[in-house]
């Protein structure tokens, strides 16, 4: 009586959870697009689960009623992998040559969460006692465990296995010390065993079989008796050609059943193996580049052929793949994968990774297919098995999840593919994907790595993914509300989570818009690019400053607005100015600090008294811009000609009182009163004429100039201008006290000026100027300006007028911002060039004498970077069909998705986050159902910062 | 030299701890005016604990004090029984033997009673402590259960019992199969022994009456084996022997959970339940059921926390392992590290299992009555209570405060350790060496 097995009581306790405590059905049908059942293949295929075990598989499966239906849509189901050689259990440490009591299910710890390795695939291991023993112990077969599975012995004293070759030769001696030694019982030299040579190789199994036949003693000679009496598998291992015909001739020798494993060389013994019939379990490891894949040219050893492999299936040979035991079980796969190389079927490949082996170990009747009654061990996969697409999403055991693949940072990856897709700089990749992982784009290319566990969007080859668009004017965020924002007025304080006007326009293609006020004038105000979508103000805001938005009036006197606009800039740079001196000083004296403190001297106490001061006494003219007597002229609606007047008005605070001597009165005295309001160089006022509607005079007001409208509720408007012929001079002396430095010496910043901050960055060169101008001189005198004199960049909005200077002006400007008008019409050219043959004669439509301009053609023409706007808060979804229109009315298509994208992008400086398909760019992606600027392509997805944007349902 | 001179230092230290003799016959001992807390019950005020000839002879609030007891005036003081720690590897030179097989071998032989070990457990109110070999064995040598006082192993040595370490959990250098099988090989050369022995024995037996042997020799080891002595078996066999034939109580190393499955179905296999006490690893509170379902108790591990790494997000789990143990209702005994950080102390290890939730009567009982029964001391150790040895800590006040401080040992009705007379710590606190060196000289 020996008591030597361990025995499978304890593996009742091991065993898992009762159903249903993981949340797993005890009854579930899986349908996918194709399923591998280790024999066959379904298309599309279903697999029925009940209790853990397989009840049916097909293309489609009867359910019991109340049973759960999961259609995983493109996946592809196979059989969990069995892995017919791994050290899971570790190597047997003994000395004995002779070690067939060393059992490696022992080792097998049923707790050790395995879930990387099922995410690899492997759901039952054959684990290996070790090869470096001529007979090494008997192994066993297992099915892992994850998470709160516990993993399961199914077969004790599996195999026994006989290791032929290099790697069982020269075992150490055996040594045995007496205790207590004695002269009756000394300590002997440590014994030698056998194998030291191949020769004997055979013969130390031999002689191992004929001692434990004659009823040895030893422990490990009673496990091999009992391995005989069982005629329990043997399991030869022998890698070399010569060793594995040796194996040969010992399976027929031992007369048990036998599978040779190992096998690399079996090319150069294929006819003896397809002969011998004897299966075979190849194991097969990626041979990487590493020095100890070296190999001398002339040897005669040879690496595995797979096409070997492969002609020995296809003659019908028993052939299992596996890694080699001690190779890395996550990456089973490979093993399978390079069959494939070889020239076996995909269905070969997994029969050999999956029902071959359990076959040979014996295990067939739990695991290794999906067959009616076998054990739920099924693998979820994103692709075809064994290619870089077919990750495993999802590893039953058992009919328990017992590991899926999601969280960590691999978890919201998604794979966008299409036929072609354009990087947004010009640039088309045709068969491309796109990879977007945390908000960003991680990857684009014709071939990109597709990482595990990533959604994978396959829009087919006739879609077109491009960036997401940008919109250069929106007013999304402002909705209807029209007032007027300073420069001084922080928009991102608007932006909130992306509401349904933003995903309105998102579904538009628009994912990043150039927000800024409706309305404008010199006074200016902030441009902010947001997104449309995000969940918070800090994912929406891409740049809290992306431009300086200005409005050239072209009713005024260009002359007088364009020193307006210096008057602007001229007060930016002084303020940008004195900024950069308190940062130099703040530099040179932290420099000292540092100096102070490297040479070791403690920084000087602060010395609080005396304070030291400065005074400075500012002497200014007081003007204030309004009070006085102005001279105006009325023009434009039904006046036949411009009318003059006088306008007299007192501004005190904001407020403004006056007369206004022109249209309804004259200057004999009964000249309407009015008050009105001034506020950011704008005059505001209500004229109460007794109209049945508001009369609305608004003005921006210059230095002694004015310029506006005169609105007649909607009925019609006039243009006003005016120049101030009196005005009050008060003349004032200030003295300001301000500390010159902090206590311990700091330089103090100078106070800040939120409206003059935007000039900070706009001098910085960080951020153009936004100028809506449409004269051609007007134009001109605007570059001149902003460009020649003050050097920064500029951008112009409309600009009608351009192509009139454009060789003066348009190698200056940054770029143009298309009208809302995808084609407007001007007067032909007059002269040079032919006269219209039949001028009177107008086409429909179309006035005499003008002619369709295309100004995105224009642009495009003078080589200037273009971008469209909406000019509106949700109008901003239908930008992708002005472009669409502006490239079916000629313009160039490369440019007008540039004038989407990178271009806008560019010209705002926000080309660091959107406007291209570029590794670390912001997760803005569209896909196409066909070429973006077809009207007939729909757009069938829009990705904002990596989340896709919902498409509108329809109730 | 040095290490020399280190010894004789431990050894003055303890002589001036052992303030005096073994106990003599008829002397009496009496703590007065102390609050008795037993880990289990109320606390009672104004004890008085009368100990003759080391045993506690009366224990109560009316119990008259003889007039020639010694008398110790423990007015405003707790008392509490001296802590037992059931599982220790310290105090002996070498933890652990390199051969994997050793059941020959006795800790007496590598008991040190100098060991400063044992000067500090007294400090910190151990009173009874067991002394096994470490975890990192196949199966190790017999333990011994000492008190930390005494010159002599003998002096030290609390009753005749012991046990011996056998593990599950492979030893350093081997792994679990190559462990398992040196394990069975043990036993199953110990059978060999045996059979050649019973031969012998029988052979010897029919001489004697002048029979002849006429049966095989199988079948003379069987009927033999009723004869056999333990002075017939070779010496390194002996204790083996005894140990299956449930002689000896078994303390199973079983480090992680798979170990634990392992060890019961080895344990139930070879029919040795009933002596065995488990000794866990902190992954072992994966099969506290398991382990309920024997039976039998259980040490834990020094350390308190299991930590457990996901393999895919890498987010580290902490399991408090004390607390499932006591929810699946395990009885359970602490142990210490053998260091001076805070995990040393038994009251510290107790103080976390209170702040962790567990009930108080439990933590005090893991390291004063569960320890002492698990050793097979339940009834000589582990509380204040009449029979039982007078070991009574006298502590400042409440056992499981951190400010509290062990202030006298009572140990079998004598002083043993007096914290005013404790010259090491007063060096250690004040700094003073003077009292140090003239230990020295």
């Amino acid at each position: 009586m020996h008591k030597r097995l361990i025995s499978l009581a304890f593996l009742a306790v091991a065993s898992g959870p009762a159903w249903g405590a993981d949340g797993t059905p005890s009854k579930y049908v899986l349908k996918a697009a194709r399923v591998y059942t280790g024999r066959e293949v379904f298309e599309p295929g279903a697999v029925l689960v009940v209790n853990g075990k397989i009840a049916a598989v097909g293309e489609s499966v009867t359910a019991p009623p109340g049973t759960e239906v999961e259609d995983l849509g493109g996946a592809v189901l196979m059989p969990g992998l069995v892995l017919a050689s791994t050290s899971l259990g570790g190597r047997a440490s003994g000395d004995e040559s002779v070690a067939a009591h060393y059992h490696a299910g022992e080792a097998f710890d049923p707790f050790a969460d395995h879930r990387p390795a099922l995410l690899g695939g492997v759901t039952s291991v054959y684990l290996s006692p070790g090869d470096d023993r001529v007979i090494s112990g008997h192994g066993a077969v297992a099915k892992l465990g994850g998470g709160e599975h516990r993993g399961e012995l199914i077969k004790e004293w599996c195999a026994l296995e006989i290791n032929l070759g290099r790697s069982s030769l020269n075992p150490p001696r055996r040594m045995e010390i007496p205790i207590p030694p004695s002269s009756d019982n000394p300590i002997l030299p440590a014994v030698p065993q056998l194998p030291t040579t191949r020769l004997s190789q055979l013969m130390a199994v031999r002689e191992a079989f004929a001692a434990a036949q004659a009823g040895g003693d030893a422990p490990e000679l009673r496990a091999l008796a009992d391995a005989m009496a069982g005629k329990r598998l043997l399991r030869i291992h022998a890698t070399e050609a010569p060793d594995m015909l040796r194996a040969l001739e010992l399976a027929v020798e031992l007369g048990h059943p036998a599978v040779l494993t190992g096998a690399t060389e079996m090319a150069r013994i294929k006819d003896e193996l397809a002969k011998a019939r004897l299966p075979l379990i190849a194991e097969v490891g990626l041979t990487l580049a590493t020095p100890s894949g070296e190999q001398s040219p002339d040897s005669d050893r040879v690496d595995f052929d797979p096409a070997a492999a492969a002609e020995l299936i296809g003659q019908g040979v028993a052939v299992a793949v596996t890694t080699p035991a001690g190779g890395s079980v996550e990456d089973a796969m490979t093993s399978g994968a390079l069959l494939l190389r070889g020239g076996a079927t995909r269905a070969q490949a997994v029969a050999a990774m999956t029902r071959v082996p359990a076959e040979i170990l014996g295990v067939a009747d739990r695991v290794g297919s999906l067959a009616p009654g076998r054990d739920a061990d099924i693998l979820v996969l994103s692709g075809e098995p064994f290619t870089r697409a077919g990750h495993v999403q999802r590893a039953y055991v058992s009919g328990r999840l017992a590991a899926r693949r999601d969280g960590g940072e691999q978890a919201n990856a998604t794979v966008i593919r299409a036929g072609r897709l354009h990087v947004g700089d010009g640039t088309v990749l045709h068969d491309a994907a796109v990879v977007l992982r945390a908000g960003k784009i991680l990857a684009v290319g014709h071939d990109v790595a597709i990482p595990p566990g990533a959604r994978v969007v396959d829009a087919g080859a006739e879609a077109v993914i491009t960036p997401g668009f940008l919109d250069a004017n929106s007013h999304l965020e402002f909705g209807t509300d029209r007032s007027g924002f300073g420069l001084e007025a922080d928009l991102t304080r608007l932006v909130a989570a992306a509401d349904e006007s933003a995903a309105m326009v998102a579904r538009g293609g628009v994912t990043t818009v150039l927000l800024q006020p409706y309305g404008g004038s010199l006074a200016g105000s902030r441009i902010v690019a947001v997104k449309t979508g995000g969940a918070d103000r800090a994912t929406r805001v891409v740049d809290d400053l992306a431009g300086i938005r200005m409005t050239w009036s072209d009713n005024a006197d260009p002359l007088v607005t364009a020193e307006q606009l210096g008057g602007r800039l001229k007060a930016g740079k002084a303020y940008h100015e004195q900024w950069l001196k308190h940062f130099e000083a703040l530099k040179k004296w932290e420099e000292e600090q540092a100096k102070k403190a490297a040479e070791g001297k403690p920084a000087p106490p602060p010395k609080p008294a005396p304070e030291e001061t400065e005074d400075q006494v500012i002497t200014e003219k007081k003007v204030d811009p309004i009070t006085g007597t102005w001279e105006i002229e009325i023009s434009g609606g039904p006046l036949p000609e411009p009318q003059k007047g006088e306008l007299t008005m007192k501004l005190e605070g904001t407020k403004v009182t006056g007369k206004f001597g022109a249209l309804f009165g004259g200057p004999d005295g009964d000249a309407p009163e009015f008050e009105g309001t001034f506020q950011n160089g704008t005059l505001h006022v209500d004229l109460d004429i007794g109209a049945p509607f508001p009369v609305v005079l608004e003005c921006q007001v210059g230095q002694d100039t004015l310029n506006g409208t005169l609105a007649f509720g909607d009925q019609f408007t006039m243009d006003v201008s005016g120049r101030r012929t009196e005005k009050e001079v008060k003349e004032t002396t200030t003295v300001v006290t301000r500390k010159k430095k902090a206590a311990d010496g700091r330089p103090v910043a100078p106070d800040v000026n939120p409206a003059l901050e935007p000039f900070r960055r706009l001098f910085a060169g960080e951020i153009p100027l936004v100028l809506e101008v449409d004269d051609p001189v007007a134009t001109r005198f605007a570059v001149q300006q902003v460009v020649d004199e003050y050097k920064v960049e500029l951008v112009l909005v409309g600009a009608a007028g351009l192509h009139r200077v454009r060789d003066e002006v348009a190698s200056k400007v940054q770029g143009v911002v298309l009208p809302t008008r995808v084609v407007g019409q001007r007067r032909g050219p007059s002269s040079p060039g032919p006269a219209p043959t039949r001028v009177n004669q107008p086409r429909s439509g179309i006035r005499a004498g003008m002619v369709d301009v295309v100004p995105g053609v224009e642009v495009a023409e003078m080589g200037l970077r273009a971008a469209f706007q909406s000019d509106g808060a949700t109008a901003g979804r239908g930008l992708g069909l002005n472009a669409a229109y502006a490239v079916r009315r000629g313009m160039d298509p490369t440019a007008a998705l540039k004038a989407l994208t990178s271009d806008a992008a560019a010209m705002f400086h926000v080309d660091d986050r959107v406007g291209a398909l570029k590794a670390g760019l912001d997760g803005d992606v569209l896909v196409f159902s066909g070429d973006p600027f077809e009207l007939s392509s729909a757009l069938l997805h829009v990705f904002v910062n990596g989340e896709e944007v919902e498409q509108e349902v329809h109730q | 030299m040095k290490a020399m001179n280190r010894n004789a230092w431990g050894l003055a230290a303890l002589g001036v701890l052992l303030l005096s003799g073994p106990t003599m016959a008829g002397e009496v001992t009496a703590i007065t005016g102390g609050t008795l807390h037993n880990a289990s019950g109320e606390p009672v005020a104004n004890v008085t604990v009368l100990i003759e000839d080391g045993f506690i002879k009366a224990v109560g609030t009316d119990v008259e004090v003889p007039y020639d007891a010694d008398v110790v005036d423990a007015a405003g003081k707790v008392l509490f029984p001296g802590m037992v720690l059931a599982h220790t590897s310290s105090g002996v030179d070498r933890a652990n033997e390199s051969l994997p097989v050793t059941p020959f071998v006795d800790v007496r032989d590598s008991l040190d009673p100098s060991s400063t070990f044992f000067e500090e457990a007294l400090r910190a109110g151990v009173t009874t402590l067991h002394v096994i070999q470490g975890n990192d064995t196949v199966i190790a040598g017999m333990s011994r259960i000492v008190r930390p006082v005494g010159m002599m192993v003998e002096d030290m040595t609390v009753g005749p019992s012991g046990g011996i370490k056998i593990s599950i959990s492979p030893k350093n250098g081997l792994n679990r199969m190559t462990h398992m099988a040196t394990l069975r090989k043990a036993f199953d050369d110990l059978q060999q022994h045996l059979n050649d022995v019973a031969e012998r024995r029988y052979e010897e037996e029919q001489k004697k009456a002048d029979k002849k042997v006429l049966v095989p020799p199988a079948e003379a080891a069987e009927k033999g084996m009723e004869h056999v002595r333990l002075q017939d078996l070779e010496e390194k066999w002996r204790t083996l022997w005894r140990v299956s034939k449930g002689e000896v109580p078994v303390f199973l190393s079983v480090e992680t959970a798979q170990d634990v499955l392992r060890g019961i179905s080895w344990v139930e296999e070879h029919g040795l339940m009933a002596q065995t006490t488990f000794v866990v690893g902190t992954e072992t509170w994966k099969v506290a059921d398991a382990l309920k379902a024997t039976g039998r108790p259980v040490i834990l591990d020094g350390n308190l926390v299991h930590r457990e790494t996901d393999p895919l997000t890498r987010e580290v789990t902490e399991t408090f392992v004390p607390k499932v143990f006591a929810d699946a209702g395990v009885a359970f005994s602490l142990q210490t590290f053998g260091g001076a950080m805070g995990e040393d102390f038994l009251w510290y290890q107790a103080a976390r299992l209170v702040r962790e939730g567990l009930s108080r009567e439990t933590a005090l009982g893991a390291i004063t009555q569960v320890p002492a029964d698990t050793i097979g001391m339940g009834d000589k150790v582990g509380s204040v209570e009449v029979g039982k040895y007078g070991n009574v800590l006298i502590l400042s006040g409440d056992p499981l405060a951190q400010s509290t401080v062990v202030e006298k040992v009572v140990l079998e009705g004598k002083v043993a350790y007096d914290r005013s007379q404790d010259r090491r710590l007063k060096r250690l606190l004040t700094g003073d060496d003077q009292s140090a060196a003239t230990d020295n000289q």
